[in-house]
């Protein structure tokens, strides 16, 4: 392969959303039998609509609608947030066909692997943010129906995509199985966990933490719409935002959150090779946050005794990855690299596009004025340590299968 | 050296306090007061005098007398401490020392009671705003608009302070992604308040309805601040459609309507990162100067000052805070004060 336009060798994109092709009646198809009926009103509100989502879905007044439904209706987008030119020659949704996605993203690109992060694949907002919340059935049958058809329909297209398995995090005994049953699988490089209003702190996820460890798949978050709207969800501070610019404004509160939490509850000690990766929550809050542990935990460590063996930001740079899409915009190209310094960029910071979304980032605009070996780090090197071995056999058998 | 934020305390507690209250609504406060014996020196405005402005040359001290009505159950019970804490801080405190300035109590969730406290200071000379204790209700919300209305129209800073009851007790705001484990973390998670309050208040045009509301954020530390400012101006260019009274960046109305303070001081050590901090958040109109007395968080704001740069010094020290409370600020200085 040809070197990157912006680096001097593929990229590695941590946050590419695929979606099924299909909706819900190929997803029931994942399903066992008994389980399908429980999502027949999806299909058929599916079929209702010609392959829209859920009417439901876009009442006005539900903050869940993206606003972009309405700023920009084009015939041609059928969910709101993604992007009318990922549109595949078939016509279908952006994002479900992953021989597009190949030539679309990863050969223009040239992107040496990324990641799928299976974020409400299946126009199932609705199911990853109530149902599941509320029913561990119905979202075990969601949630392993959405990684085999992943695994089984996108992984063997491009030796390039990875795979951010599902989890019910709801059920964590289910979650540890699916862990289990998938971790074998070349492709499999990490687990996505819709969080709940538990703070990853809590005992509640260390069977998780603890299957995730031993499997080498580092955990990743990522918002999922729940957040600020349905119960259940991890709730945003101070009330309810009004509208949709202020939850999304308001989301890097549950990365602040999560992350304090962690620290200070010892999760990275007790889970010494586990990895936190914060996908699309923003990152330069990363760095107010780590001044703001450093100095509490210097004034009042004594609360968290025996759990820290050195100050939480060190925790921060060892650990915890996060994501640059969305990338905020500042005045000066000289703040960005001032603001890339404090968070430890050449350790801590991933390179996302977000394909398809509607914000999404050209990884061939975004960053370019960073020092080279910076962007290095960033658009390559962190995410090969951070995803480790898994990661790296995506990476080198590109190269051979592409020599 | 102007001082944004000093908590004063009740000299004898619950028990002094009931003299301040109808003689109805006595009996069952007293009843609390066995919980609140302690004698605290920062109960004594002497003390608080000789400690904070007489040793550290304060011009002004805004006074905010804190108490967690935001997760009082009975909005009847908060009047009454309401009341009676500002008039005892009223009677007692602003006569001791002509630098002792407040912001009298208010309780959001009652908004005519909070109307009334508001019009009956107005007048008080060295009253310099409101200190509203949040409810689980972001600050953009249109109930609150009558308190604006009435802070506006006298003058008067409305000031945002935590109570303690933050992420602990239902009524009172709760923080993201769900109640933390320790006070360590309660503390860390505290900014999250006034990020989501920001930017409530922006985006529901808070700023365009009242055009000369300053809304100061204390106690709150204010690194936080410059990753909000970026996220704001970002989704407010993508989105900006969803709030079409939105006018302008949100950064601009950050810096003509919100003040944040220093303490509990979050700024790095490392002094290149904290010179760009206080750039980036735009701390020569946004950042007062503030020693959270009597509370002790290990590190004297004044150190931070004397790592600032000559310009911003004066602006944080002193001018901003001139600027945010207007002509309700009398600047006096200390007898034996040095020309500094």
């Amino acid at each position: 392969m040809g070197p990157s336009k912006i680096i001097d060798a593929g990229i590695i994109d941590a946050d590419v959303h695929p979606y099924v092709r299909g909706g819900w009646r190929t997803l029931s198809s994942y399903m066992p039998r008994e389980a399908r009926s429980q999502f027949d009103g999806h299909a058929a509100a599916e079929a209702a609509t010609d392959g829209e989502r859920p009417a439901a879905s876009w009442r006005p007044g539900m903050r869940w609608n993206h606003p972009n439904r309405y700023t920009n209706p084009n015939p041609g987008v059928k969910v709101g947030v993604l992007r009318p030119d990922a549109t595949p020659p078939s016509g279908d949704l952006p994002g479900t066909d992953p021989a597009f996605v190949v030539t679309d993203l990863l050969d223009r690109d040239e992107v040496d692997a990324a990641i799928l992060l299976p974020v409400a694949s299946a126009g199932g907002g609705h199911v990853e943010s109530i149902r599941s919340f509320t029913d561990p059935a119905v979202g075990a049958a969601y949630v392993s129906a959405v990684n085999e058809y992943f695994i089984e329909t996108w992984l063997p297209v491009d030796p390039r995509f990875g795979y951010a398995l599902q989890l019910l995090t709801r059920d964590p005994d289910a979650a540890v199985a699916e862990i289990r049953r998938h971790q074998g699988r070349r492709g499999v490089v990490a687990c996505f966990l819709p969080l709940l209003n538990i703070l990853m702190g809590e005992r509640y996820y260390y069977p998780i933490y603890a299957a995730a460890e031993e499997c080498e798949l580092p955990i990743i978050i990522h918002p999922f719409g729940a957040e600020g709207n349905f119960l259940g969800g991890p709730l945003l501070a101070g009330g309810v935002p009004a509208t949709y610019l202020e939850r999304h404004i308001d989301l890097a509160q549950v990365g602040q959150a999560n992350v304090a939490s962690m620290v200070f509850q010892g999760v990275f000690e007790r889970f010494p090779r586990l990895r936190l990766v914060l996908a699309e929550f923003g990152f330069t809050w990363i760095a107010p946050l780590m001044w703001r542990l450093d100095r509490d935990w210097r004034w009042v460590r004594n609360e968290v005794p025996a759990f820290l063996k050195m100050r939480p930001s060190e925790y921060i740079v060892e650990k915890v990855r996060l994501t640059t899409q969305p990338l905020e915009e500042p005045e000066h190209v000289e703040h960005l690299r001032a603001v890339m310094e404090m968070v430890h960029a050449d350790r801590t910071i991933l390179f996302s596009s977000d394909y398809p979304h509607w914000d999404n980032d050209n990884p061939h605009t975004v960053l370019r004025q960073l020092p080279a070996g910076l962007r290095r780090r960033i658009y390559r090197e962190n995410a090969l340590e951070t995803f480790g071995p898994r990661l790296r056999t995506l990476v080198d058998r590109t190269g051979v299968a592409r020599g | 050296l102007i001082d944004a934020d000093v908590h004063p305390h009740v000299r004898g507690g619950l028990a002094t306090l009931a003299e301040f209250m109808p003689s109805r609504a006595r009996a069952r406060s007293a009843s609390d007061a066995s919980m609140h014996e302690a004698e605290l020196g920062e109960t004594d405005p002497e003390v608080a005098i000789r400690d904070l402005l007489d040793a550290h040359d304060v011009a002004a001290a805004v006074l905010l007398p804190l108490e967690p009505v935001n997760a009082f159950t009975d909005p009847l019970t908060a009047a009454i401490h309401i009341s009676a804490l500002n008039r005892y801080f009223v009677e007692t405190w602003l006569p001791a020392d002509p630098r002792f300035h407040l912001a009298p109590l208010i309780n959001p969730l009652d908004v005519p009671g909070a109307v009334a406290e508001v019009r009956r200071y107005a007048s008080t000379p060295r009253v310099v705003g409101v200190l509203m204790p949040l409810p689980n209700v972001l600050m953009g919300d249109g109930r609150f608009y009558p308190i604006y209305r009435a802070a506006q129209a006298h003058g008067l800073s409305v000031v945002v302070h935590p109570t303690g009851a933050e992420g602990i007790y239902y009524g009172a705001p709760v923080l993201a992604g769900g109640p933390p484990s320790s006070g360590i973390e309660r503390h860390v998670d505290l900014p999250q308040v006034a990020q989501a309050s920001i930017t409530s208040l922006i985006m529901q045009g808070v700023f365009e309805r009242f055009t000369s509301l300053r809304v100061v954020f204390a106690g709150f530390g204010c690194a936080w601040l410059f990753p909000l400012l970026w996220r704001m101006d970002m989704d407010w260019r993508r989105l900006r459609r969803e709030v079409p009274w939105v006018r302008c960046l949100p950064t601009d109305y950050v810096r003509d309507h919100v003040r944040v303070t220093l303490q509990p001081d979050d700024l790095p050590d490392v002094a290149a990162h904290r010179g760009a901090a206080l750039e980036l958040m735009k701390a020569e109109q946004t950042l007062l100067y503030s020693s959270d007395y009597p509370r002790w968080y290990g590190s004297d704001p004044r150190a931070k000052l004397a790592g600032m740069p000559g310009p911003l010094v004066d602006r944080v020290r002193g001018r901003n805070a001139i600027e945010t409370f207007g002509r309700r600020l009398t600047i006096r200085r200390a007898p034996a004060s040095s020309a500094r």
